[in-house]
């Protein structure tokens, strides 16, 4: 009876929908016709698909940003939980990106990587014309694997803030008396955060893989806009599925795609979380 | 704390009135936004334009206003979309079942939408004979499969706007640009040397090289042959023949050697725009109104501007870019519908927009008036004069463009192959044959699919006559003198 209406909702919004992409990834649904079964087609055509492949390898270069991620916010973490001078401005700081709506963030970032008058560019080649040209301008928004990295940027630099919340969250539980003890017993810093912190905040971490490289692998808005105009091979699998969705006109085709990628993400999800956790269960020990 | 039971039950109701209250309010909502509001006797027709809002709310409304006089009992809806949502909304629309009536749509998403059968055929719906109204080149870009799906709106064509302090700094003046396509490329890379020597680097030109690129359209009116006549009637793709390969690697070399944009390769016509208001680029190729969008940002580009004709390929023709409005397949009143589009493509209706936009109306009555000459008096009082200059000179171009693009069904499905293995040799570093031999692959793939489906609708096959060829207007070799 409690659980009514979240059941409501995830039957409505959830499981309804994922049924109706099963159902029309077996059809050549479209925009403009009504749509015919056409069995596996749909799927036969997408394994059998180089662009699909390539998408999928990127997604999974792609999660990169997730040890990035991981490490990036785990430090503005224990700086603001170390309580120096100004963690509370730091705080807000480090936030501020994921406020910030994505969208904006993408096309300023397009701005700064811009091959020609960004300011990234610029920077290059000073350090480059000082180093005799041992670093020079980079195609950020047209050479592969540059493209790629751009968007990752974006994402590393939209998400850490949030995953530092969650860190700090998580540094609250740890116990105080067993890091003062360890402190106490001649342990340095280092230490002290080997054998008792991270340990202690190992469930927080894992909870972090896992959401972070599901975002990874379900990125969008950020190639979208910063790589706009980019090949297909230099894109993931959820623009794929948006370009074979609207600018193909095969709603069919981009269903299929869709079941695809959830089988692939549930699998890579589930062997994250049994890594993750065992390592979580033997540092209880 | 543990509950009695008659507090239990209250909890249960309370709870379960909640969700009703919200089910119901979700439902309400949904019913309220999705459905028609419609007195009784009065038939909606829902009309879609691309980005003439604010500036043309005036005319459109006042052509509504006059169509509604004309059919009492017809409530015509307005709805103005961005140029960059027009082909994702109508997509998504005509999914939902609730797509307009009428849609203005361009060449190129016409022929994506026509090809998945978006549109319906206005023969026999028309009130008048359309051959008869529209310029030929125009109507024919409207028939798809044989059908006339669409009526020809406005055009567009271009002509070459030049930056006189850009071109000094490469050492150019603006009767030294030359008048084509291979004549700028052949100038590029000289040019931005030049610029770079001088410490204020420019570009000659640019265009929209990989996305949404204009090579097919520039091949053609050079008079390479990219589709060719097939066995048993078909067309077969000709994209591996040395005049593609040659042309394709002319423009692959110069953006590889840097005489082009980066964004060239993956940014639309915005990008050109953009350089060419900043001072980055001493030559734009567009349509007069853009020259209007200058004026308005970047006065000191715009005083330093002029206009020359259109850069062509070796046939001489500029090329005609063809607004249309179209009646959707799913439209409930279709006949309507077409006069909805009949009346809003009227020579009168053409030429008051012309006034308005720099465009050119597609029926050649109105192209006759005395507008399109030269600049208006109140045009030169206001120091806008070029606007004048570049409208007399596009429509004098357009009396000999052609409509390249062709009238086939899989066009768009072809430039987006086209356009994937193109950027693998710009961004890539493949080479062209290669790219090209993939690229032909996939026009014959395509063209396969698009034979058997007009076999199985009991259709004859597409043939050549559907790829515009229209004939060499001037042996060219510089500057097109008319």
């Amino acid at each position: 009876m409690f659980l009514a209406p979240a059941l409501v909702v995830l039957g409505v919004f959830f499981v309804g929908s994922f049924a109706e992409v099963v159902r029309a990834s077996v059809t050549n649904a479209n925009a403009f016709t009504e749509p015919e079964f056409v069995g596996l087609s749909n799927y036969e055509r997408l394994l059998g698909d180089a662009r699909f492949w390539t998408c999928l390898r990127n997604s999974f270069v792609y999660l990169l940003v997730t040890p990035v991620v991981l490490v990036l916010s785990l430090a503005c973490a224990l700086v603001i939980d170390a309580r120096v001078r100004g963690s509370g401005w730091l705080r807000v700081v480090y936030f501020l990106p994921v406020v910030t709506p994505t969208i904006v963030a993408s096309v300023a970032w397009r701005v700064l990587f811009n091959e020609e008058t960004g300011l990234l560019n610029g920077v290059l080649s000073a350090v480059g014309a000082l180093t005799g040209g041992a670093i020079g301008p980079v195609g950020w928004l047209t050479s592969f694997p540059w493209t790629l990295v751009s968007a990752m940027i974006v994402t590393t630099w939209k998400g850490f803030g949030f995953y530092m919340m969650i860190f700090l969250a998580g540094l609250t539980a740890v116990p105080r008396e067993l890091k003062e003890a360890a402190s106490i017993d001649g342990a340095g810093g280092a230490r002290v955060f080997a054998v008792v912190t991270l340990p202690a905040l190992w469930p927080t971490v894992t909870l972090v893989s896992v959401i972070s490289s599901i975002a990874a692998l379900k990125v969008f808005d950020e190639l979208y806009v910063t790589v706009r105009g980019a090949p297909v091979s230099h894109q993931t699998a959820v623009p794929l599925v948006y370009r074979t969705a609207f600018e193909e006109n095969a709603f069919g085709a981009a269903c299929a795609a869709g079941v695809m990628l959830f089988v692939v993400i549930l699998a890579f999800s589930a062997v994250n979380l049994w890594l993750t956790g065992g390592r979580g269960d033997r540092g209880r020990a | 704390m543990v509950m009695g039971r008659g507090r239990r039950v209250a909890v249960w109701w309370a709870r379960a009135a909640l969700l009703s209250v919200l089910l119901s309010t979700a439902g309400v909502v949904s019913l309220v936004s999705c459905g028609e509001s419609r007195a009784a006797g009065v038939e909606r027709l829902e009309f879609w334009t691309i980005s003439l809002k604010p500036r043309f709310t005036g005319y459109i409304e006042g052509q509504i206003a006059a169509f509604e006089g004309e059919n009492p009992g017809v409530d015509v809806v307005w709805v103005d979309v961005p140029y960059g949502a027009v082909e994702r909304k109508f997509v998504v629309s005509s999914a939902a079942g609730r797509g307009p009536d009428v849609v203005n749509m361009s060449d190129l998403f016409y022929a994506r939408f026509s090809a998945a059968g978006a549109f319906a055929s206005l023969e026999g719906l028309l009130p008048g004979e359309a051959g008869e109204r529209y310029k030929r080149e125009a109507l024919a870009v409207c028939r798809i499969g044989g059908s006339l799906t669409a009526l020809p709106w406005y055009l567009t064509t271009q002509a070459l706007i030049m930056n006189e302090g850009v071109l000094a700094r490469g050492g150019l003046r603006p009767d030294d640009v030359p008048g084509t396509w291979r004549g700028l490329a052949a100038l590029a890379l000289e040019f931005r040397r030049a610029t770079e020597a001088a410490g204020e680097p420019a570009y000659l030109f640019s265009f929209q090289l990989g996305h949404d690129s204009e090579l097919p359209i520039m091949m053609m009116a050079d008079g390479i042959e990219l589709l060719r006549a097939g066995a048993g009637g078909g067309l077969e793709p000709n994209l591996t023949s040395a005049a593609v390969v040659e042309y394709v690697s002319l423009f692959v070399e110069l953006y590889r050697a840097g005489g082009l944009p980066r964004e060239s390769a993956t940014a639309g016509f915005e990008h050109v725009v953009d350089h060419y208001q900043n001072g980055r680029i001493a030559v734009l190729s567009s349509g007069p109104n853009f020259l209007d969008r200058v004026r308005g940002v970047s006065p000191a580009v715009y005083e330093a501007s002029v206009v020359r004709p259109a850069a062509t390929g070796e046939l001489g023709r500029g090329h005609i870019a063809v607004m249309m409005l179209c009646v959707t397949a799913a439209s409930e009143r279709r006949e309507l519908a077409a006069r909805l589009a009949w009346f809003m493509t009227g020579p009168a209706a053409q030429l008051a927009f012309s006034r308005q936009v720099a465009v050119l109306p597609s029926t050649p009555e109105s192209l006759e008036d005395g507008f399109f000459e030269g600049p208006t008096a109140e045009e030169v009082a206001s120091g806008n004069s070029k606007l004048g200059e570049a409208r007399a000179m596009v429509a004098e171009t357009v009396r000999e463009a052609a409509a390249f693009t062709p009238a086939l069904e899989s066009w768009s499905a072809m430039r987006r192959a086209f356009e994937a293995e193109l950027k693998r040799s710009l961004l890539d570093g493949v080479p062209v044959e290669r790219s090209m031999e993939r690229a032909n692959a996939a026009w014959a793939e395509l063209l396969r699919e698009l034979g058997e489906r007009r076999a199985s609708a009991g259709a004859s096959p597409v043939g050549i006559e559907v790829v515009p060829r229209p004939g060499r207007l001037l042996a060219t070799d510089g500057r097109a003198e008319r």
